[in-house]
C-alpha cells in the first residue's frame, strides 16, 4: 500500500454561449519512510459546452510532469447531473488517451458517480459544510492488456460561497484487479474549487 | 516546473479577464434546517391541527426579498409545503401534483402559454398553491371542505429552451391558467461534482 498527498486547484470560468473552461493543477507527494517526497504534477485544460440543462460535453488536454518523464493525455467526457427530490447525482462518462515516450499508449474508459449531501438543509448554501462522495471505475487498456481500477473518494467540503469551495478527504484507489497483483494507493487530498 | 506553473497562471488570468457570468437572474433561495423548538408556536399549532401524523421537517428560507418558515412533509402520498412568515402566520400551502391532475382547461391554457414562450419545454414539477384565511385552508386540506373562497395558483418548474439558451424557470399561473409571474432559477454551481 502506498500513501501520499494530492492537493489540487480547480479553476472554472464561464465563457460565452454556454462554453466554460476548467483549469486544473494537481500534484502528488508520496509518503516514504516517514517523509514526503515530490512525485509529479498534472496541469490540464478542459473546454466544456453545456448541451442541455444538466449535461455537458468536454474535451481537453493534460500534461503530466515527472522529474524523469513527461506524459501527454487527451480527454473526452460527458457529464449528466440528475436532480432528485433530496439528492443530486452527477454521472461522468470519460475516456482518455495517454502518450509517453518509450511506452505503448494507454487508453482508459471511466465512469464516475458523485453526490454531495449538505450537512444542513436541503441544498449546499454559502458558508455551509457538506459531505461529498464519488465512486469511479476505470477500464485501462495498454498494449493489448486490460485492467480495472476502482476509486472511492469521500470528502468533507465547505462552501465559502457558491463559487468558492474547499474540500478535504481520502482518495482510495485499488488497481491491478485483473493482473493478479492488486495495488492500493491512499491519497489525502485537499481541493480548492473556484469559479469566475 | 516553474515555467509550466507560470503558463498555467497566465492562461487562467487571460481566460478570467474575458469571462461573462452565465446567470442573469432572479430566484435564488437559501434555506437551512430549523429545530422544532425554533419554530414559532403558532406555526407548530397550525401543523398539529392538520392531524397528518407525518414527520415534519422545518426550514428557514431566505429568498433575498422575504424570510419565511416552511414545514415540509409527505402526507397521503403527496408532498406538502406550508409556508409561514417569521411570526408564524400562514402565507400559503403548496401541494405537489402531476400536471395531468390539473383541470383540463387549465392544462390547455398553460400548455398554450408555454408553447408560445419557449421553442421547447418540459414541465419538471407542479405545485398547487392555496392562499386564503388559515382556518378556511385548514378545512380545505384536512377535511376537503371549502368553507370560504380562496385563491388557487399553479406553480410550475419548467425547463425552457429559447434563443437565449436552456434555462430553468419558476412560472406561476392563476386558477384560469393565465400566467402571472416568471422567474429564472439560478442553478447552483456543481463544478465540484463535474470535475
Amino acid at each position: 500500500m502506498q500513501w501520499g498527498t494530492l492537493p489540487s486547484v480547480n479553476a472554472n470560468i464561464d465563457l460565452e454561449n454556454d462554453w466554460k473552461a476548467n483549469l486544473k493543477w494537481e500534484s502528488r507527494q508520496i509518503l516514504d519512510d516517514g517523509s514526503f517526497s515530490y512525485n509529479l504534477s498534472d496541469f490540464s485544460l478542459l473546454l466544456a459546452r453545456k448541451i442541455g440543462l444538466n449535461n455537458s460535453l468536454a474535451g481537453g488536454y493534460l500534461i503530466r510532469i515527472h522529474p524523469e518523464f513527461t506524459a501527454h493525455r487527451s480527454i473526452q467526457q460527458f457529464t449528466i447531473v440528475q436532480t432528485l427530490p433530496s439528492i443530486r447525482l452527477a454521472h461522468r462518462l470519460a475516456s482518455d488517451q495517454t502518450f509517453r515516450s518509450g511506452r505503448a499508449p494507454q487508453w482508459r474508459l471511466r465512469y464516475r458517480i458523485a453526490t454531495e449531501l449538505p450537512l444542513n438543509g436541503q441544498e449546499v448554501d454559502s458558508q455551509e459544510a457538506y459531505f461529498k462522495i464519488n465512486h469511479e471505475y476505470l477500464h485501462i487498456f495498454r498494449g493489448g492488456s486490460y485492467d480495472l481500477e476502482v476509486r472511492l473518494v469521500p470528502t468533507l467540503g465547505y462552501a465559502f460561497t457558491d463559487n468558492n469551495k474547499l474540500e478535504a478527504g481520502w482518495n482510495v484507489r485499488t488497481g491491478g484487479f485483473l493482473s493478479g497483483t492488486p495495488n492500493h494507493t491512499v491519497w489525502f487530498g485537499v481541493s480548492w474549487y473556484r469559479k469566475w | 516546473m516553474r515555467h509550466f506553473i507560470g503558463v498555467f497562471i497566465l492562461v487562467l488570468l487571460l481566460l478570467g479577464a474575458g469571462h461573462t457570468n452565465g446567470y442573469g437572474q432572479t430566484k435564488y433561495e437559501r434555506e437551512f434546517r430549523l429545530k422544532e423548538q425554533e419554530v414559532p408556536a403558532s406555526a407548530k399549532k397550525y401543523i398539529q391541527q392538520l392531524e397528518s401524523g407525518a414527520r415534519i421537517k422545518w426550514y428557514f428560507e431566505d429568498d433575498a426579498l422575504d424570510d419565511a418558515i416552511e414545514a415540509k412533509f409527505k402526507w397521503q402520498g403527496q408532498r406538502y409545503s406550508i409556508e409561514f412568515d417569521t411570526l408564524g402566520e400562514l402565507e400559503d400551502i403548496e401541494i405537489q401534483c402531476r400536471f395531468k391532475e390539473l383541470p383540463q382547461q387549465v392544462q390547455e391554457a398553460i400548455e398554450k402559454d408555454l408553447e408560445e414562450t419557449y421553442n421547447s419545454h418540459k414541465v419538471r414539477k407542479v405545485q398547487i398553491q392555496y392562499l386564503g384565511e388559515p382556518e378556511d385552508l385548514l378545512a380545505l386540506i384536512r377535511d376537503g371542505h371549502q368553507t370560504a373562497p380562496h385563491t388557487t395558483n399553479y406553480e410550475l418548474i419548467v425547463k425552457g429552451k429559447s434563443p437565449g439558451g436552456i434555462h430553468l424557470y419558476e412560472v406561476t399561473f392563476d386558477h384560469t391558467g393565465t400566467k402571472t409571474k416568471t422567474a429564472r432559477i439560478v442553478l447552483r454551481n456543481i463544478d465540484n461534482l463535474e470535475y
